[in-house]
């Protein structure tokens, strides 16, 4: 009898996994292309097999290996699918078309993507599907970080700018400041000097000389910070800032506990003037000490120690700073001017090395990080008409993408994944635990099950075990899948054929035809000749953007 | 009958053997006595070297003996993918003793891998099982076999836990000879420098 009720809850279960798996993989089918459920009447029929996109990676080594061609007809077959990826597929498109210098194709490219990018409702029914346990951060619709957000609104400007479309130039040019305001650290919003530059040039272009000046002011003021003797200052000073401000929330926690139910008015005032004077990052300064003193007949220790920390922290940064300033008095800016120059018809921007790499770390890929490859290209120089040389003196230079990709702070997405994270590392644990208990049980019915047979009794003791070994297995199992079907892993989704850097070179070229020569050298100033490139550009009036890739 | 009882023994063997072993291969193409190398059209070679040393004594030598290591494809375009173990036969062989170096050459199919982690056994206290994370990227090209540069891993104990640091340095021209003379397979390829990352 225990054997068949035994035999039948088997069966069960297996009816039961078996279409859990069923039900996984019709969900995973329904989002992926269009985020439209496959055989839906709005779908159409495919005219042909559609590339999986899995074989994305060969246009990515395509580019760098050279074949332009066949990266190129790859990506446009994808971005055909007008997918969750379609934005992806037309930034890699249009780094494709920028690299071998068409640029009304990348403009329609990067515009496409533009356009998708920073719409929030387009393929929202996506979102709520990949923040679920079940879900994938990878089944929702590439958005970019803000990073990649920035530098397609960057290259739309610059190519609007191209066909002296300066109005909308400007529009990109403010959404991509916008995008790169959308960041966590205080100091690392709009630090995109070439954005700002971008802006001031295009204003003045727009005969508007007062918003040209603020803009370079603010394009001077993000350069300083993203220089590179800053960088390591502003990213210790941006540290602790945070710390600063976390522990002024606890201590603002902390003294609300200890706060009497019925403070006397003129307390309150006080307090209450005291945030305010501090502005938004400083609630709370050890400078009110003294004031708080008088608030309070009796501080706790806890407090006092929080205070402490912050008065040190608060030296730290005032110490941080005025090492900033004084490197700032070494920094010259002068260069910046020159694109804002107007008379300065020509911005040559050479992109140099392989972009920001994203991919997946931690026992689920649950954390998202960045490196980048090393690139031989150290020192280029521009020789127009094999006279007139413009070297690193006359280039604006750190315009680095991996920089702005590490310096955007955390997603609020990377909360979910550690959670899901954690609630699939349990789940696996609680069930192992569960299924060695249940294990042990069966044993122990068996042990019962032969003593019975020996001794006559125990029968229903060992049916008992087994019904409770069968009962728990079924806890275990059902934990088994949930923690199966939980999904950490994090988006790694990202536009891989941007340059590592982007660098500007302002130049008077007059109109007609001139002679171009790239000479490329590495860090010890060492020729690399297979890096060289040598051309003949057409300069026509107004501004004339010319954009050349060395790739390695 | 008894001889059939022995063969089917020996097949449940085998068996079982091949599935314990499932999931974990030897890419391990390059040995002191294989004089050829073989690719098919989709695979490229990557060859690096790796110095264990222990931060707390400097002068102990041979303080890990890497026994496997872990490698996970990284392509953005696909699902987070499973880590695959590889095995190194023979360990010893690609030993340097002088030089306290171990040499490794692993043959792939063309893609970005991650080499997550490094394991072997550990000789600091007691000799103990030790997973060495690493998390870098290297690149595989068709046909090509490159030196993705020499992975230095510091051991040290810090808050009485065993830890390590890595890094990476290009000795690019110093690896490129060891391998050469190594390998007889290697004398007469290029090797391209492509350094992990």
């Amino acid at each position: 009898m225990g054997k068949y009720v035994l035999k039948k809850l088997v069966c069960s279960l297996l009816i039961v996994a078996f279409l859990f798996t069923q039900l996984t993989i019709s969900l995973a089918q329904t989002t992926n292309f269009s985020g439209s459920k496959s055989g839906s009447p709005k779908s159409k029929p495919a005219e042909s097999k559609p590339i999986p996109s899995e074989q994305a990676i060969d246009a990515e080594f395509a580019f760098y290996s050279g074949d332009f061609a066949k990266a190129g007809s790859l990506f446009a077959a994808f971005a055909k699918m007008k997918d969750k990826d379609f934005a992806l597929w037309n930034n890699q498109r249009g780094s494709i078309y920028l690299a071998v210098g068409d640029y009304k194709q990348a403009l329609s490219a990067f515009l496409d993507a533009y356009y998708l990018m920073n719409d929030t409702s387009a393929f929202s029914h996506l979102e709520s599907r990949a923040v679920s346990l079940t879900g994938e951060e990878r089944e929702k619709a590439y958005k970019g970080d803000p990073y990649e957000r920035v530098y397609n609104s960057f290259y739309v400007a610059l190519l609007l700018e191209q066909e002296h479309d300066y109005d909308n130039a400007l529009a990109a040019v403010k959404n991509g400041i916008l995008c790169d305001s959308d960041v966590e650290g205080g100091l690392y919003k709009s630090d995109v000097t070439l954005l700002y530059l971008l802006a001031a040039r295009l204003e003045a272009l727009r005969n508007n000389p007062s918003m040209s000046d603020e803009y370079f002011q603010k394009a001077q003021e993000a350069y300083l910070v993203s220089y590179p003797m800053n960088r390591g200052v502003v990213s210790d000073e941006q540290g602790k800032l945070n710390l600063l401000s976390k522990k002024q929330k606890e201590l603002e926690k902390l003294l609300s506990k200890q706060t009497p139910p019925a403070p006397k008015k003129d307390e309150k005032g006080m307090k209450e003037g005291q945030i305010a004077s501090k502005g938004p990052v400083q609630n709370f300064s050890s400078k009110g000490k003294d004031d708080n003193a008088t608030s309070f007949p009796k501080k706790s220790k806890e407090v006092l120690a929080f205070e402490v920390e912050i008065q040190a922290l608060e030296t730290a940064i005032t110490t941080l700073t005025g090492i900033r300033t004084e490197n700032n008095k070494q920094i010259s800016a002068e260069i910046l001017k020159q694109v804002v120059d107007i008379s300065n018809n020509v911005l040559f921007v050479v992109e140099l090395g392989r972009g920001p790499v994203k991919y997946p770390i931690g026992q689920y890929g649950q954390i998202v990080i960045f490196t980048s490859k090393p690139f031989k290209a150290n020192n280029v120089i521009i020789v127009t008409d094999k006279k007139d040389s413009f070297d690193q003196h006359k280039t604006i230079l750190y315009n680095d993408t991996f920089y702005q990709a590490s310096t955007r702070g955390g997603r609020l997405m990377d909360g979910i994944l550690k959670g899901k994270a954690e609630f699939k590392q349990t789940t696996t644990e609680i069930s192992y635990q569960l299924s060695q208990i249940s294990r042990q049980m069966s044993d122990q019915a068996n042990r019962l099950q032969q003593q019975a047979a020996y001794c006559g009794t125990g029968g229903a003791a060992a049916a008992g075990a087994a019904y409770a070994a069968v009962g728990i297995a079924i806890i275990s199992l059902a934990f088994a899948i949930g923690s199966a079907m939980a999904n950490p892993a994090a988006d790694v989704r990202h536009w891989s054929l941007l340059p590592a850097e982007v660098r500007v070179i302002p130049m008077k070229l007059s109109m007609g035809q001139h002679h171009i020569q790239i000479q490329v050298s590495d860090v010890s100033n060492n020729l690399i000749p297979e890096l060289n490139k040598e051309f003949d550009v057409n300069i026509q009036e107004g501004d004339n953007i010319i954009i050349k890739r060395i790739i390695e | 009958m008894k001889s059939m009882m022995k063969q089917i023994q020996l097949k449940i063997l085998i068996v079982i053997l091949s599935l314990s072993t499932f999931g974990c291969a030897s890419p391990y193409l390059l040995m002191k006595q294989k004089p050829t190398l073989k690719l098919q059209p989709n695979e490229g070679v990557v060859l690096f070297s790796c110095k264990f040393f222990n931060k707390d004594k400097s002068d102990k030598k041979n303080v890990f003996t890497a026994t496997g290591l872990t490698l996970q494809e990284v392509n953005q375009y696909k699902a987070y993918g499973e880590k695959s173990c590889f095995l190194i036969p023979y360990p010893n062989e690609n030993y340097i003793k002088q030089d306290d170096l171990f040499l490794f050459s692993l043959k792939l199919p063309r893609g970005t891998y991650k080499m997550t982690s490094l394991n072997g056994l550990l000789r600091s206290f007691f000799a103990t099982q030790y997973f060495v994370a690493v998390n870098k990227l290297f690149d595989v090209a068709p046909g090509r076999i490159s030196y993705a540069g020499r992975v230095g891993i510091g051991f040290f104990v810090s808050g009485g836990q065993q830890i390590h640091e890595t890094q990476i340095e290009d000795k690019f021209e110093e690896d490129q000879g060891r391998f050469k003379n190594g390998y007889p397979a290697l004398q007469n390829r290029t090797i391209v420098n492509d350094l992990i990352y």
